[in-house]
């Protein structure tokens, strides 16, 4: 699920909060702020925090501790857990690698098409899981139309290559902005000033560049670990017999019924992805040596001798035509019968997704996520008031919580959910809430999968909302509340129409990563809710890779347009006219 | 800056703010828990109807924090205050009838001048007639009523500042207070808006407390000036009479004491050398 790490990339501005701000005190809640917290603290306890506790229960049942303690000693599980490891290891340098080589070809390489390169490297952001894995597939598998028809090789693209080149082009947009935006807020006066003490561009590189940067390279390589470990529709799609964590839980529940088995592994995916996420926002973020001042001294000297350009212009470029490539195949898939055997063109794909069976999942997925994407996002801005202007003991905490909806694995959220709310809530003998997810849940499970959506998707709003908040002088609150408004008043006229921008970008990363989003929908699927990611599997699954294309190219261009949507609602800031 | 017609039009504001009286007994703020060192206090201080008080201070001497308290932002660890007898104590901020003026104007950057300045009259749901009837009443009396569609970041400095002004006479508060409202603007510009806000005052007898750290503002401006230093009131006198001759009057005055650092006035000599032209006092 690329979409899922799109955040930590787009808002670096985003600091770790400081534990105490000077000169903006706030120690008097009203009345309504504080039911708010009640509220929202509900909502988080509900939605993040009940799974949780489900799966360490689940875990640490009879059931549940057997394959804990099978998981060091069965040679098997040994295996699995080996192989996620070493899973993670590649992809995290692997990718940080192309993102590392595409920032720095963008921030300091002279060559034309820099912007159609920057839409390259972020195209693999806006894309369902699967495209990627399914036309790496078509391409070099075993009958694929490069590695077979082309060069007539008999190559097995399935396992730990095929899942790294997958996983590595799908993350690496991730490394690529961090290291981007990084590059691009170092002073120029410093390598001014190595040049200065007579040092060579090469020198400046090695010396300067390079360690300034380490900070970043470890975050990116954190993340990039923790999403690889973590994701589980490519290792289904294309894993093969390489089985890691995520798709031996996946088994487990699918297919042994060992629920309390599946929780076991989850939590044993959980416990790195918690500390790498904690790791990064609190420690690398801290170390970094990059100064945000917002206020960049100086051009960089771009490199234009063909000797620093052409070895990793043409790595760069090399990539970019496979991503091209990769994409070009998703389109063309969708339009003939099946990709590399039979090449015939057919709209049969498309009229499958779009009026025939396939399209009750595309209208249940969109009006899901369109349902899940406001509240996403006004919770996150609320969340993102609370932590910044109103909590001030405690805002640490709430912030950990807004935010464990994005460190949890998607596998480890769905399973939690799935454990947590396929019966009723029941305490004593008061039912509080009906079951919400599975076959016999009310509105067909729907409501679960919504609040997948809405807790999956709030922390990026919760990021861009806190990142625009510390931008507003506190000032201005203080000068409403003094004109005579109340918390709530001074949040709804003065806030939040500053914070709109925010709040619109934060919406639209919110409805991308709802309609991506797979690993956590996975195992709360109904029959009667059919959400398009997992249709897709499903169509993977059975061969029909023309389906799947279809549905991928539709997914795209939806994603697509609702972005270019928002970005002309988000532009116009300007302040309206008078209203009498 | 051509002048007020408030001399001429009456408001037609049939509810015409009373000036208050403000009492603060024996108040105190620490921050970090009930030990921590005061940063403001045992102040004693009683505010007549209608009267302008300045509190004159190096940074961090507690003067703005006894602003923000009387305000409500900030709550005092101990002690009273209150206004006209009523005690203001655990009010917040929007019960409280008081309106700040901020050393960043604190407009709000969405909002046309004309709807920062009604801002606070629609929230007390007055129509829309007599609203607008306020708005313009205020504008005019500011020369801003040409700008009124603006947005505030269109402006230049000081006509910001005069919408942060318009837009708290506007309701007709018992107590205005300012918070260094100058000390952003070039010192030209200073010396006429404060010419500007003294006569405003007096005219409309608001009574006023005025936080800053330049001395001859606080001349200038001020009924009454009260010397703050370490959290606590050092003296407390009208601008000329009390003090020592105008101008080294409040140098001299730190100085006496003989307790205050040298380090420490060398820091407030700087503010007031910036004072009389070149930079800006940096934001809080």
């Amino acid at each position: 699920m690329s979409i899922d790490t799109l955040q930590p990339a787009t808002a670096p501005a985003a600091p770790p909060l400081p534990a105490k701000r000077a000169g903006a005190k706030f120690s008097k809640l009203d009345t309504v702020t504080k039911l708010v917290i009640a509220l929202v603290v509900g909502i988080l306890l509900l939605l993040i925090g009940y799974p949780l506790i489900r799966i360490l229960t689940q875990s640490f049942s009879p059931e549940g501790r057997d394959t804990l303690g099978q998981i060091l000693t069965s040679a098997t599980n040994r295996g699995v857990l080996l192989n996620t490891v070493a899973l993670g290891l590649v992809v995290g340098a692997v990718g940080t690698c192309i993102g590392f080589a595409f920032a720095y070809a963008q921030a300091r390489l002279e060559f034309r098409g820099k912007r159609i390169l920057h839409l390259i490297a972020l195209l693999p952001i806006v894309s369902p899981p699967f495209a990627v894995a399914t036309a790496v597939i078509s391409l070099f598998g075993r009958s694929g139309l490069i590695s077979n028809k082309l060069l007539g090789l008999d190559y097995n693209i399935y396992g730990l290559t095929g899942l790294t080149v997958v996983l590595g082009l799908s993350f690496f947009p991730v490394a690529y902005m961090n290291l981007l935006g990084m590059l691009r807020s170092l002073d120029p006066a410093m390598d001014e000033a190595a040049s200065n003490l007579g040092a060579s561009k090469w020198k400046i590189f090695r010396s300067v560049t390079i360690p300034m940067l380490i900070p970043g390279f470890a975050s990116c390589f954190l993340l990039l670990f923790v999403e690889a470990i973590a994701d589980l529709a490519n290792p289904l799609v294309i894993g093969g017999d390489f089985t890691v964590l995520s798709t031996r839980a996946y088994i487990a529940i699918t297919g042994e019924y060992n629920v309390a088995g599946g929780a076991a592994y989850s939590l044993v995916l959980l416990l790195p992805g918690l500390l790498v996420f904690l790791v990064q926002r609190y420690w690398a973020e801290r170390k970094s040596v990059v100064s945000v001042t917002g206020k960049p001294s100086g051009r960089v000297n771009l490199i234009s001798s063909p000797l620093g350009r052409i070895p990793l212009l043409t790595i760069v470029l090399l990539i970019a035509a496979l991503i091209v490539t990769i994409y070009v195949t998703v389109f063309i898939g969708a339009f003939t019968k099946i990709l590399g055997v039979n090449n015939s063109f057919t709209l049969a794909n498309y009229q499958y997704v779009l009026a025939g069976i396939g399209s009750d999942a595309m209208f249940t997925t969109t009006i899901l996520a369109l349902i899940a994407t406001p509240i996403a996002g006004v919770l996150g801005m609320i969340l993102a008031w609370l932590i910044v202007r109103k909590v001030k003991r405690g805002r640490g905490v709430l912030d950990f919580m807004g935010m464990l909806g994005l460190a949890v694995p998607g596998t480890v959220l769905g399973i939690g959910y799935a454990l947590a709310f396929n019966k009723p809530f029941i305490i004593g003998n008061i039912q509080l809430l009906p079951a919400l997810a599975g076959g016999g849940a009310i509105l067909g499970g729907a409501m679960a999968i919504v609040m997948v959506y809405v807790i999956r998707s709030m922390p990026s709003g919760q990021r861009s909302g806190v990142a625009a908040l510390q931008q507003i002088d506190p000032a201005i609150d203080e000068a409403s509340t003094s004109l005579g408004a109340s918390g709530i008043t001074t949040f709804r006229t003065i806030t939040l129409p500053l914070i709109r921008p925010a709040l619109l970008s934060g919406l639209t990363y919110a409805f991308a990563r709802a309609m991506t989003t797979l690993s956590p929908i996975i195992f709360i699927t109904t029959p009667q809710t059919k959400i398009m990611t997992s249709q897709i599997l499903s169509e993977v699954d059975a061969g029909r890779f023309g389906n799947a294309f279809a549905y991928c190219t539709i997914l795209i261009v939806i994603v697509l347009s609702v972005i270019g949507l928002m970005n002309l609602l988000v532009r116009d800031p300007r302040p309206k006219t008078r209203t009498r | 800056m051509t002048n007020t017609t408030l001399e001429t039009k009456s408001s037609p504001n049939t509810n015409t703010g009373e000036a208050g009286s403000l009492q603060l007994t024996g108040i105190s703020k620490s921050y970090g828990g009930g030990n921590g060192p005061l940063a403001v206090d045992n102040i004693n201080l009683q505010i007549k109807s209608g009267e302008f008080l300045t509190l004159l201070g190096p940074s961090g001497c507690g003067k703005t924090t006894t602003l923000r308290m009387i305000a409500g932002f900030e709550n005092p660890t101990a002690g009273e205050l209150t206004l006209d007898g009523e005690d203001m104590i655990g009010l917040t901020p929007d019960k409280r009838p008081m309106a700040m003026v901020f050393q960043s104007y604190a407009l709000f950057p969405h909002m046309s001048v004309y709807d920062n300045v009604a801002y606070g009259l629609k929230l007390l749901k007055m129509g829309k007639k007599q609203i607008e009837q306020e708005v313009n009443f205020a504008l005019t009396s500011m020369s801003l009523l040409a700008f009124a569609d603006r947005s505030p970041n269109q402006l230049s400095g000081g006509q910001q500042q005069r919408v942060a002004l318009a837009r708290a006479l506007v309701m007709k508060p018992k107590v205005l207070l300012f918070d260094e409202p100058l000390s952003n603007l070039d010192a030209k510009l200073r010396v006429q808006m404060r010419t500007e806000i003294r006569r405003l005052q007096q005219k409309l007898g608001i009574t006023s407390v005025y936080v800053t750290h330049d001395q001859d503002e606080a001349m200038s401006l001020s009924d009454r000036i009260v010397v703050m230093r370490h959290g606590k009131i050092e003296q407390l006198a009208p601008p000329r009479g009390g003090l020592p001759a105008a101008g080294v009057g409040l140098r001299g005055g730190f100085h006496r004491t003989g307790q205050l650092p040298r380090r420490r006035w060398f820091h407030c000599a700087r503010y007031r050398r910036d004072s009389h032209g070149t930079g800006q006092r940096p934001r809080r």
